[in-house]
């Protein structure tokens, strides 16, 4: 009986918080997935079932280019976020004058809350009345203002705001993980005759390996499913250079008035971030 | 975002049918209701809070309303008014996930968007408390009561209401060598005079928005209604008249475009929509915007300074006259409102002589109210061809789907705008995408 107890009490620490969680994501989840199979909308709710009807968007040409454009939203968002997060964070680990101000510095972006970064992007990429306009064309870098938000430069536009806002968690995580690695580490490299792109291809991030994978996991996750920065800018305009996954599922619960499809996409979505999360943890596990 | 949307348990679960099965029952309970409320004394001693919204900005609804709350506060004491802001931005959105958790404030903002809310029975019809309150219902200007009708009923009593307008700039004019006193009258003159005033001042002459927004469909809507001589919808039929005047259609898909063809722009007029050239034409960056009343409270100070440099005029005329849109806004009471009566009592508070042009004068609203006409404040020189606009207008879309087919059209347009597609291509794909979701 003691046994039994005994063996039941992390069970029961950890019930609570099971308990909290089943409700917080457990049950949106199981209306996604029960909306995803039904034709519904926010307000008139359930109508009825209508099979795999919702997920018709699967062959409509237009969904594969909005999973075009998620997938280079993603990987050059990510690609961006850990090519400019390592830079900085290689940088702020080195003991330069003024380091910790420059570590508070690089950490704002990711403390503005980012409807607030959408707001402030949007008015100081305007062609017209904008900021970086206004000194591209007094500098004499440029002629005529740049179209930051037209079709052309759109997704680029959106992608270095997403670099700009999630580069700051990365540089955090490698600063603290630099931490974990001796310095006799490095003595030990430099003494063996390795170079400075050496240490770092062939012993830094081998190390740091465990903390860039989960890193690399939340950030690719993040990316995708984030909406509101996006809409704030272009709503995913114009003529759809933006339309990610996340304004599509908005578009379709709140403009179209099917959350049933809108769901539909969202499984889809949830699927594809729990595919890849499997696949790069265990990519870590054969590491380790 | 997704799981907050998805959580929401209302969505199905009301405890209270969304639908009342017979309008006529429905009308009769209200008039019940009512009844009942004039037989309770004056001064019942039941603690009642209503919740009261407004959508736009906080820094201008709150000096507008709060006023007004603590005065009717004051004379009710036993109401209590908590007062809340929606944004633009987030309007749709929220009121949908309100009226799905049945928090859809007790007195609240409504638009175009309110249509699908009257179609799915949350908003209680008012048309018995207009027959009911004659004296009130008889001070509205009659054809701002009809246009606010949806099926015959009055779902929301209309307090915002603006039609499009030309707003231009005198000195601008000058500059240019035409005559202020002169605006341009026809669709043709418009980009005539815009062409004119960038040739010779350098300075745009047209602010142009081809941003996908609902903005451009109405000034879409305006244009086609100008040379049509009919609006885009057919209210009492339900579907769009494209099919019924499709040389019109295409020759003003056509005229959109040739906005963006010729120079007579700002920059990059896909980032903008066609509210966004307010600032250009405020900072006299711009010789004409084509916008509405709601534009006045940001060139307040300018048209106050006696110089009467920025001047308004009607929307220019198409083939078939001129007949811009006009967008009516009001105030509704939710279905599941607790206190109807109570709620509009408010709504006849907030829409006294006093009150309705204070919130119009300082929002930027038509006067709409007989007896606010001749009040000192609408009398000033850029009024008059504004409040005539009403008399050359016509309604927004009233369907359920209006949002859906007001950002159709949008994208549409904007893709023609900007030369992606031919005025035939968005003739047809306007036609075929709304009559697919509408039929």
């Amino acid at each position: 009986m003691r046994n039994i107890g005994k063996k039941s009490l992390p069970y029961r620490y950890i019930l609570p918080a099971v308990i909290f969680l089943t409700i917080i994501f457990g049950i949106p989840l199981v209306n996604m997935i029960w909306y995803a199979f039904a034709d519904v909308d926010i307000m008139s709710g359930f109508k009825e079932w209508v099979g795999l009807k919702n997920f018709s968007f699967l062959i409509d040409p237009e969904f594969r280019k909005t999973l075009l454009r998620t997938l280079i939203w993603v990987i050059f968002g990510v690609a961006g976020i850990f090519i400019y997060g390592m830079s900085v964070a290689l940088a702020l680990n080195k003991p330069i004058p003024g380091r910790n101000l420059f570590r508070i510095l690089v950490i704002i972006p990711w403390l503005i809350p980012h409807a607030f970064a959408g707001t402030i992007w949007t008015w100081m990429l305007n062609s017209n009345t904008g900021l970086v306009n206004a000194v591209l064309m007094k500098t004499g870098l440029v002629s005529q203002p740049v179209s930051f938000l037209g079709e052309e430069l759109a997704m680029a536009t959106v992608i270095f705001i997403r670099i700009w806002k999630g580069a700051p968690f990365l540089i955090m995580s490698l600063l603290s993980a630099f931490q974990t690695i001796p310095v006799e580490v490095e003595e030990a490299a430099t003494i063996d005759g390795a170079g400075k792109i050496q240490y770092f291809r062939k012993v830094m991030v081998p190390l740091l390996k465990p903390v860039l994978v989960s890193s690399g996991i939340i950030l690719t996750a993040w990316t995708i499913t984030i909406f509101d920065i996006v809409y704030i800018i272009t709503k995913g305009g114009p003529s759809h250079a933006t339309e990610i996954l996340s304004i599509s599922i908005y578009n379709k619960a709140f403009i179209d008035n099917d959350l049933g499809a809108s769901a539909a996409i969202s499984l889809f979505a949830m699927v594809f971030i729990i595919v890849l999360g499997y696949l790069q943890m265990r990519s870590q596990n054969k590491v380790e | 975002m997704m799981t907050t949307m998805l959580a929401c348990g209302g969505a199905g679960k009301k405890e209270e049918p969304a639908a009342p099965a017979n309008p006529a029952k429905q009308d009769a309970q209200t008039a019940d209701t009512s009844q009942e409320a004039d037989q309770k004394d004056a001064s019942s001693d039941e603690q009642i809070t209503l919740t009261f919204m407004r959508m736009g900005s906080p820094e201008q609804a709150t000096p507008i309303f709060e006023p007004i709350i603590k005065q009717y506060e004051e004379e009710h004491p036993n109401i209590k008014i908590d007062f809340s802001v929606i944004g633009w931005a987030e309007a749709l959105t929220k009121s949908k996930l309100l009226f799905s958790s049945g928090q859809f404030p007790d007195v609240g903002f409504m638009s175009q968007i309110g249509y699908e809310f009257a179609e799915q029975g949350l908003l209680l019809d008012l048309t018995p408390y207009f027959e009911k309150d004659k004296e009130f219902a008889e001070n509205f200007t009659p054809s701002v009561l009809e246009s606010v009708k949806y099926k015959d009923k009055i779902y929301w009593s209309p307090c915002a209401v603006g039609a499009f307008s030309l707003w231009y700039n005198a000195d601008i004019f000058k500059q240019a060598g035409l005559d202020p006193e002169k605006p341009p009258k026809t669709l043709d003159e418009l980009l005539d005079y815009a062409e004119t005033i960038k040739q010779k001042t350098g300075i745009p002459g047209l602010a142009v928005g081809a941003k996908a927004e609902s903005d451009l469909t109405h000034v879409f809507m305006s244009v086609y209604a100008s040379n049509a001589g009919e609006s885009l919808w057919n209210s009492s039929e339900q579907r769009l008249t494209f099919e019924d005047h499709k040389d019109a259609a295409i020759k003003s898909i056509a005229y959109m475009r040739e906005m963006v063809e010729r120079d007579i722009h700002q920059p990059n007029p896909i980032e903008i929509d066609f509210y966004g050239g307010r600032p250009l034409f405020r900072d006299h960056q711009v010789g004409m915007i084509l916008d509405g009343v709601w534009a006045l409270k940001e060139f307040r100070s300018q048209l106050e300074d006696g110089t009467e440099t920025l001047r308004t005029a009607s929307f220019p005329s198409g083939d078939a006259g001129c007949s811009s849109l006009m967008g009516i806004g009001g105030w509704a009471i939710p279905s599941s409102c607790e206190h109807p009566d109570e709620a509009w009592e408010f709504i006849k508070y907030l829409q006294n002589t006093e009150n309705q042009s204070s919130h119009g004068d300082q929002w930027g609203l038509l006067p709409i109210l007989k007896s606010q006409k001749e009040l000192p404040q609408y009398q000033e020189y850029y009024w008059e061809p504004l409040i005539n606009q009403t008399e050359t207008s016509h309604g927004i879309i009233a369907h359920p789907e209006t949002t859906f087919i007001e950002t159709t059209i949008a994208q549409q347009i904007s893709d023609a705008m900007m030369g992606k597609q031919t005025p035939e291509e968005t003739f047809d794909n306007i036609v075929k995408t709304v009559n697919d979701k509408i039929n």
